[in-house]
């Protein structure tokens, strides 16, 4: 039998699971966020500075995206690692 | 209990009294089982626009049960909630990547011309990463970005 049946037009199930995966994507979009920023801000920075010792990577990955947008705009003229991240 | 919760919403005339009749059958079952017949009934009662009727008496009894911890439904919405993060993790990746792109940009450039945002907006996440590392070197916008 075929049966066409798409449960996220379910009269009750699917403004829940539609309520769950927007949920979700917020999350995802927050984690992203961060992931996109450090990405970015670590190429940059190991362009500048060389590879990251590990403190300096253990740092970066625990900054919030507003403490990673600070750093943006000291990256460029920081003019040594130990001055850009302690 | 399954197949009578079909049958009874496949060919019911009065909804209503189906519905209450089905329900005070869960009423009575052994709590895993009462768990699956709600599921059924649910899902069989949302096809049919009967969800109302079924809120309404399964309010009258005492049943507390969260349709999405449930075995079948539960799955479900694990999977809705992956793609959603998903998704949205993609989209955040790239809206953080452009956030930072344009800090330093315009911090070594001066405010950006509307075609290089709008460049910008449409570059794929990689992209964006490959212009993280010669955004040090570039002596103008157009050169980075034409």
């Amino acid at each position: 039998m075929p049966i066409d049946v798409d449960i996220r037009e379910h009269e009750f199930l699917g403004p829940l699971l539609k309520e769950a995966r927007q949920e979700a994507r917020q999350e995802g979009r927050q984690e992203g966020r961060q992931e996109g920023e450090l990405t970015i801000l670590r190429r940059l920075i190991e362009r500048r500075f060389g590879a990251l010792p590990n403190w300096a990577a253990e740092k970066l990955a625990m900054l919030s995206p507003s403490g990673l947008e600070d750093l943006t705009d000291r990256v460029l003229d920081a003019r040594s690692l130990d001055e850009l991240l302690r | 209990m399954g197949d009578n919760v079909i049958a009874i919403l496949a060919r019911l005339r009065d909804d209503k009294k189906a519905v209450h009749r089905i329900v005070d059958r869960i009423a009575g079952l052994a709590a895993a089982e009462r768990e699956t017949a709600l599921a059924q009934l649910t899902i069989l009662a949302g096809l049919r626009h009967l969800w109302g009727t079924v809120e309404q008496e399964t309010r009258k009894m005492p049943i507390d049960v969260d349709i999405r911890e449930h075995e079948f439904l539960g799955p479900m919405f694990r999977a809705e909630r992956q793609e959603g993060r998903q998704e949205g993790r993609q989209e955040g990746r790239q809206e953080g990547e452009l956030t930072i792109l344009r800090r330093l940009i315009e911090k070594r450039f001066g405010a950006l011309p509307n075609w290089a945002t709008e460049k910008l907006a449409s570059l794929a996440a990689s992209e964006l990463e490959d212009l993280s590392v010669s955004v040090l070197d570039a002596k103008s916008v157009e050169e980075l970005l034409t």
